[in-house]
């Protein structure tokens, strides 16, 4: 279901981004409201018609939720049963004993609310735009259980013969490495040095003749420590799981290991089960037209050439 | 391309059934914390110039 109007929603100001393949527009009173960090501004976007929409509105203090705790991160956000179907609470010390912001969205994200406390804000004003880490994250990670997407722990790479690889791993895997040695070598592109979304095309970008079912890797703003970020997709060819060892070594995974080493490094809602069976289906998807590969590589340049001269 | 050759191309191999264990990361999976302080997850950091978006958490 796609959004409404811009003229229906009696907003001052909006704007647009896209991630993944996710269209969000945000709506309020000013300009700061609908600002985007600059980590996001790359993947600003115009369009007429959005995934998701989301009004930022600004209320006097938000006191702790009511509703069935259904997740709690541990860290800095807690989910909850709310109005029009789910609530994430964001909280900061910093920001005093009541949350600071809270997105309330329909179990269809597709529309919603963010709301801004504003007596945690009087107490430290902050410039930053109301849509930020985590909840720009959450909400797109969500989203993706809507469609046939996920979010992996990787780096995306375009290489310079256009043959595009995705690696994958844990923190401390290589990924950076991977990243650094790529561009240190090659002219490339990195999608993102962390996260990549990866899916099939939603049907608005599908040209006639397109396989809908090819796979896309999709650049994210949540990059790594070599802050590699761009709005970008390309065909997803080949994915490899990373991991330190010696001789820069390939091994095939069979479709059953597959799925399961790259759920272990994908970002999914695990607090409902329709959201993990969603998961699930899509990689056997991948796993059934993208090969994929265990790598054991030593960090140095012979790591790349191997990837680019390997053929099965 | 007859119907045999047909079905033996979508015929998937079989793969007997086995148990694997796959280490899952919770600390990483769940988002919220900031990688410049030492926690998994948020790529996004204080080494780009741009502040961290996480602030005070």
């Amino acid at each position: 279901m796609l959004t409404k109007p811009i003229d229906e929603l009696n907003a001052l100001a909006h704007s647009g981004l896209g991630i993944g393949g996710v269209r969000v527009r945000l709506y309020g009173g000013s300009d700061a409201d609908v600002a985007l960090m600059p980590t996001i501004e790359p993947f600003r976007i115009e369009a007429n018609a959005f995934d998701i929409d989301i009004q930022i509105e600004w209320v006097g203090n938000i006191p702790h939720a009511q509703g069935c705790q259904m997740f709690d991160s541990g860290t800095t956000w807690r989910l909850y049963e709310a109005e029009p179907g789910l609530g994430f609470d964001v909280s900061s010390a910093v920001r005093g004993p009541n949350p600071f912001t809270r997105l309330l969205v329909d179990r269809g994200f597709s529309s919603g609310t963010l709301q801004m406390n504003e007596e945690c804000f009087s107490v430290l004003p902050s410039a930053a735009p109301p849509l930020g880490y985590p909840l720009d994250e959450l909400l797109i990670m969500h989203r993706l259980t809507q469609e046939r997407a996920i979010e992996l722990h990787g780096v995306g790479i375009v290489g310079p013969n256009g043959a595009t690889n995705l690696f994958v791993g844990h923190s401390g895997a290589g990924k950076s490495t991977t990243a650094r040695l790529w561009t240190a070598l090659h002219k490339v592109e990195i999608l993102s040095d962390d996260r990549i979304i990866v899916r099939e095309r939603p049907a608005r970008e599908l040209q006639p003749g397109d396989d809908p079912r090819q796979i896309f890797m999709y650049g994210t703003p949540w990059h790594g420590e070599g802050c590699f970020a761009l709005p970008q997709r390309a065909p997803l060819q080949r994915i490899f799981i990373l991991e330190h060892g010696h001789g820069n070594l390939f091994t095939r995974l069979t479709r059953s290991q597959m799925v399961g080493e790259l759920f272990a490094r994908a970002f999914v809602p695990f607090h409902r089960h329709e959201y993990v069976d969603s998961a699930l289906s899509f990689l056997e998807r991948v796993a059934d037209t993208v090969p994929c590969y265990r790598y054991s590589f030593e960090p140095d340049e012979r790591a790349v050439e191997r990837v680019l001269n390997f053929r099965e | 391309m007859d119907l045999d050759s047909k079905r033996t191309e979508s015929k998937r191999t079989y793969e007997p059934p086995q148990l694997t264990t796959i280490s899952l990361r919770p600390e990483e999976a769940v988002l919220g914390a900031c990688k410049v302080f030492g926690h998994s997850g948020g790529g996004i950091s204080q080494l780009c110039g741009l502040g961290c978006p996480n602030a005070g958490s």
